[in-house]
């Protein structure tokens, strides 16, 4: 059941992703959400179709609109031997997801060794794409992690 | 002790982990304590024991560890107090001037309506008294009296005040107690002195010690 | 050094309290999480009694003067550096001109702000924690507030205390490595309570009550004590007992019949009944259960009581081992 502490942590997830608006209408659920970059520049919506913010399968790397403006994707790689996990050991919906923005030098993650968990680091600004390890997966030094799209500058 | 039901055996119980509670027997009176100051000083010293500090005819150990032979402590808290003998120190006597009633005393009048008397009755009643420190706790150099006069025992109010101010002199119950610290207090506040008791940069930072005596003079009274 | 830019009400200075002074009427004070203290002192390699920053109001914000080695315990809130966000549950390193942000917690509610060194307030009869009826001890007995400055106590014989290259290094808090002293999933903190003096003299139906409510910490809750609300509990006469000595964890019922219980900053003697204790493991739970949360408490007996520290001290025992190899792996020429 969602609680209001599942309702705060939504929130900041949406944040996170640069989500600025998520509105639900029933019955027959139709569901909208709209992100900073879709409020910035109207044209990316036009690319995708005539439903703006609409909810699709696809993560939100894909459009070949956005080619020009997209870097190569590139991993996040383990530096320890340990159990992988979230930023925010305690909270129950993950801290980390797929077109979640990111800044350079945020901790996204710990490899878990013993008592101590060594931080993964975001290396630049971008945009999550993947999240490569499920928490608690045992990993070694260079395991992929999760996977980005930088910015460009 | 309930309803000051006179017990003829200790009662000791637990704090927890963190301390053991004493509680005497018998009359809550100057007798009774002075026994209870000889054996603090005695299990002052005994080993894990962090500290003795005694109440109004009760005294609470604290542990300096987890403390794991309760039964033998238990045993030798009752065979120490047996052997008690009171402690018979004179200490010295302390001049407390208070300004009675009015905004520094806002439940003098409460008490005088209470116990049937005149506000004045209440002040000759409070300033004639000799009252022997029994012990300090609660806040920072409180001294807990007794022979506070029957005729002003005022019990404790059901909802404390959240602030009475540094210096206050109140009834508790049987006890008549000064503040050196502002904080909230459940007790009936009657004057307020300037007379500071308690400075943290002193060693002892208390100036009162079980022992001394307090005489509270009217320095003026506000109806 | 670091400068407060931002602080809330409450903000005062800690270290593990000030024992000893009970017979002069003054209270432990100190953290109301020791635990979460004691962590963050071992990860800096502090004494473990160094005096922190206990933080219950949010957001809090610093600036570093100077380079400055510090850690951040406690619940779990939302940290940045220079709005980078980073993770609570870890030591840091902050360059001068940095800022460090502490947000309002998920869960939880208290946060400790440690510096390699301690913070360097002067020691009040034999403590640094703040005493707030009194006012002294701490930064000159008060909260924080914006602009105040603080520096850590220097430490010469260890002028390089942490890994060079390290930002941040993270630890396992004690809500994953005491399980048994876990939040539940309803929020819930279980408290086991030791009985107490006047537990006998308390209605049957009182005593089922005690036990079985789910007790709401209500607003009136602080340092000083912890404020229940549930069911009036009965005794079977009102008294006016003895003022006696008391400790944190005491859970006294006073004629209104609703439960407090004594904590760092309550008066040192009461003549209140006392229904129980809750045992010295779990007091750094109290610390940390928000105003507004469920309390539930369960009977255990003394052994049971004694094991729960010792599950504590294996724990920060585990701790220390673990922080001694993040040194070692630092190789000894860096190490001065």
């Amino acid at each position: 059941m969602t609680t209001m502490e599942d309702l705060a942590e939504i929130k900041h997830l949406m944040m996170q992703a640069s989500i600025t608006k998520l509105t639900l209408t029933s019955p027959s659920l139709s569901l909208e959400i709209v992100t900073a970059a879709h409020e910035a520049d109207p044209s990316l919506a036009a690319s995708r179709g005539s439903n703006p913010g609409a909810l699709s399968d696809a993560p939100s790397d894909s459009g070949p609109a956005r080619a020009d403006k997209q870097a190569q994707v590139r991993t996040v790689r383990s530096r320890h031997i340990g159990r992988f996990q979230h930023r925010y050991l305690t909270r129950k919906l993950p801290a980390i997801i797929p077109g979640m923005r990111i800044v350079r030098g945020e901790i996204l993650g710990f490899i878990r060794d013993g008592m101590a968990m060594h931080p993964v680091h975001a290396e630049s600004d971008g945009t999550i794409t993947e999240i490569l390890q499920s928490p608690d997966s045992v990993v070694g030094y260079g395991t992929a992690l999760i996977a980005y799209r930088p910015c460009l500058p | 002790m309930l309803n000051d039901a006179l017990r003829d055996v200790p009662h000791i119980s637990l704090l927890g982990t963190t301390g053991i509670l004493f509680e005497a027997p018998g009359l809550f009176d100057l007798e009774t304590q002075r026994r209870i100051w000889s054996l603090a000083r005695e299990a002052a010293g005994w080993e894990g024991i962090r500290e003795a500090a005694p109440g109004m005819t009760t005294l609470l150990l604290t542990f300096s560890a987890p403390f794991r032979e309760i039964d033998a402590l238990k045993a030798r808290l009752e065979q120490a107090w047996e052997n008690a003998e009171p402690d018979h120190r004179q200490g010295k006597l302390v001049e407390v001037p208070v300004i009675y009633g009015g905004e520094y005393g806002p439940d003098l009048e409460a008490v005088a309506q209470a116990k049937g008397l005149d506000i004045d009755d209440v002040v000759d009643i409070h300033t004639a008294g000799v009252y022997p420190v029994f012990a300090l706790g609660s806040h920072p150099g409180f001294g807990y009296l007794g022979a506070l006069d029957p005729r002003i025992h005022m019990p404790r109010k059901k909802v404390p005040i959240l602030r009475a101010e540094a210096g206050s002199v109140a009834i508790g119950g049987m006890q008549t107690g000064v503040s050196s610290t502002a904080g909230p207090s459940g007790w009936n506040i009657i004057g307020r002195t300037e007379k500071r008791l308690f400075d943290e940069q002193r060693d002892p930072p208390a100036m009162l010690e079980p022992g001394d005596t307090i005489r509270f003079t009217a320095q003026r009274v506000q109806k | 050094m670091i400068e407060v830019l931002t602080v809330g009400a409450q903000t005062t200075i800690q270290d593990q309290g000030r024992l000893g002074f009970l017979r002069y009427g003054v209270g432990c004070a100190g953290a109301m999480d020791a635990v979460a203290l004691r962590c963050a002192n071992i990860w800096l390699g502090n004494d473990e009694n160094a005096a922190a920053i206990e933080i219950p109001s949010f957001p809090f914000k610093v600036r570093a003067l100077a380079d400055t080695h510090l850690a951040v315990s406690g619940a779990d809130s939302d940290i940045r550096v220079d709005d980078i966000p980073f993770s609570p549950w870890g030591r840091l390193a902050l360059k001068t001109g940095q800022t460090l942000h502490i947000g309002a917690p998920r869960r939880y509610s208290r946060c400790y702000l440690a510096v390699a060194g301690g913070w360097d307030v002067p020691l009040v009869l034999g403590s640094r924690s703040t005493q707030n009826r009194g006012s002294f001890g701490g930064l000159e007995g008060r909260g924080l507030s914006m602009g105040d400055r603080l520096r850590p106590i220097s430490r010469p014989e260890r002028s390089v205390p942490l890994p060079p290259d390290e930002t941040w290094l993270g630890f396992v808090p004690p809500y994953l490595a005491l399980p048994d002293a876990a939040v539940s999933q309803d929020g819930e903190c279980t408290l086991r309570v030791l009985r107490a003096g006047e537990y006998g003299h308390f209605t049957e139906a009182a005593i089922a009550a005690f036990w079985q409510t789910p007790w709401k910490v209500t607003m009136q809750s602080n340092r000083a004590g912890y404020r229940l609300a549930g069911e009036t509990l009965t005794f079977q006469k009102t008294v006016e007992m003895r003022s006696h000595g008391i400790v944190p964890g005491v859970v006294q019922v006073p004629p209104s019949g609703a439960p407090i219980i004594q904590l760092s900053d309550a008066h040192t003697a009461g003549g209140y009944p006392k229904i129980g204790t809750v045992i010295q493991a779990d007091l750094w739970r109290i610390g940390q259960a928000p105003l507004g949360s469920v309390i539930r408490f369960v009977e255990v007996d003394y052994e049971q009581a004694l094991q729960a520290l010792e599950k504590i001290e294996h724990y920060l025992n585990a701790l220390r081992l673990a922080v001694n190899d993040t040194w070692d792996a630092v190789s000894p020429k860096e190490q001065t």
